[in-house]
């Protein structure tokens, strides 16, 4: 009697750590897998954007500019472009470009 | 009044080299013959360019030029080119894909080998390949007069619309610019305690908003472009012709001529039963009111054949006459049927 009380007193912590273990695995194993589509989501997300805003843009006053406009500035808005493009890859890093827009080292 | 007179109009009203001929019309009612016909004449007097816009591509065969888009020189100062514009076209597209590649090397997540056909397919491309050369040919000062054939009327109106449709959105862009600059020089002088004020995106943008003003001022100055409208005597052609003018006029220019082409014989077009709609169209080009005295109607009666050679061009336009003499012979034929 005394000796099964005794098992169940080391038995019981023990299936919960077990149980707990499998649950923190389980979590590892959701974090990797969201982990691992975590870029594609955030491009899923701004394509579906780049999506809807040429199909609606002309509704909200984005309308396209003339093709011919566009080109002839195009050489000189390459640095703009460049700019734009590395802070359409931080894409979610709001902390960051907030503190980068107030300039200096953070 | 004939072809001769329309064309000492045009050589009265030219100020500067090159004085650009616009020849506008719905599509088969003669543009290129009586493109031929008045470069002809004006080559007897300078150095002429005869340029066809229309993809219909009939100067090939009329002047049997060897190939499109190359200028060969067809009879003493007369110099044609069939414009091709899928060469110009790939031109174009070649450039700005190169361009936008440069630019941004993120487009290929979007397969940048799509980006030529989004540059080929954008809405207003062929437009804007038709207005670069068009404003190439405002430049070209070794020619004296340059005729064009233009495309179908719509195409055609679209593009001398351009230039303004190019100005408004210059000017906002150049308003957006201006704020983005001083702004940017007020940050700066805060931060650093001194700015720069120039900026290259906006000197470019004023650059290209006076070139489009110039190229607008050009399109509409008489002195620079004589527009000729060309109908055939029946409702919708001569419909076209009117609103024609109507965009001209809202462009703040007018025709300096309008010739009625492809005029059955009132006998012929009697027995054909035709004689009162041909009747009622020319009339009622006729009746258009000219706001400039220089205006000249004119008739060209039908050939058996269409006028398919320089030649031929030449020898049918003994059979132009003025406009109201026609309507004359019409009245007389139809009183005697």
């Amino acid at each position: 009697m005394v000796g099964s009380m005794g098992i169940k007193w080391i038995l019981d912590p023990l299936k919960n750590v077990v149980s707990e273990l499998a649950k923190l695995m389980e979590g590892m194993r959701q974090s990797i897998k969201e982990q691992s589509v975590e870029v594609l989501q955030l491009e899923y997300l701004e394509l579906e954007n780049a999506f809807l805003t040429i199909i609606f843009g002309g509704l909200v006053g984005m309308p396209l500019m003339p093709l011919g406009l566009s080109m002839e500035l195009a050489p000189y808005l390459m640095e703009e472009v460049r700019f734009l493009e590395s802070r359409h890859a931080r894409g979610k890093d709001t902390i960051g470009d907030f503190f980068s827009s107030m300039g200096g080292e953070w | 009044m004939t072809l001769e007179d329309l064309a000492h109009a045009i050589i009265n009203v030219a100020k500067d080299k090159p004085h650009i001929v616009t020849v506008i019309g719905k599509g088969g009612v003669g543009k290129t013959t009586v493109s031929i016909m008045i470069a002809d004449i004006l080559s007897k007097k300078g150095k002429v360019l005869l340029v066809s816009l229309d993809q219909a591509m009939h100067l090939l065969k009329y002047l049997s030029l060897r190939r499109a888009h190359v200028v060969e020189r067809v009879d003493g100062e007369l110099y044609a080119i069939q414009f091709d514009l899928e060469t110009e076209a790939r031109k174009f597209t070649g450039e700005y894909s190169l361009l936008l590649r440069q630019i941004m090397p993120g487009l290929k997540v979007l397969n940048v080998e799509k980006v030529t056909d989004v540059v080929r397919n954008s809405p207003g491309f062929e437009e804007e390949v038709y207005l670069r050369f068009l404003s190439k040919l405002y430049d070209d000062d070794r020619y004296d007069y340059i005729v064009i054939d233009t495309p179908p009327t719509g195409v055609t109106l679209r593009i001398l619309n351009l230039p303004r449709m190019y100005m408004f959105w210059l000017d906002n862009l150049i308003e957006l610019r201006e704020r983005i600059v001083g702004l940017r020089y007020a940050i700066q002088r805060v931060i650093r305690g001194r700015a720069e004020m120039r900026d290259e995106v906006l000197d470019k943008l004023y650059e290209m908003k006076e070139n489009y003003v110039k190229l607008a001022g050009m399109i509409t100055d008489q002195g620079r472009t004589s527009y000729i409208l060309v109908a055939t005597p029946e409702p919708l052609p001569v419909y076209e012709v009117k609103k024609t003018i109507n965009v001209l006029r809202e462009l703040g220019t007018e025709p300096v001529g309008i010739v009625v082409n492809k005029v059955i014989p009132w006998e012929l077009a009697g027995k054909m039963g035709i004689s009162g709609v041909q009747l009622e169209s020319i009339m009622d080009v006729d009746a258009i009111k000219c706001r400039t005295s220089t205006c000249i109607k004119i008739a060209i009666l039908m050939n058996e054949k269409p006028p398919d050679t320089l030649e031929k061009a030449r020898e049918a336009m003994v059979k132009t006459i003025p406009l109201s003499a026609t309507i004359k012979h019409g009245y007389r034929s139809q009183s005697s049927g």
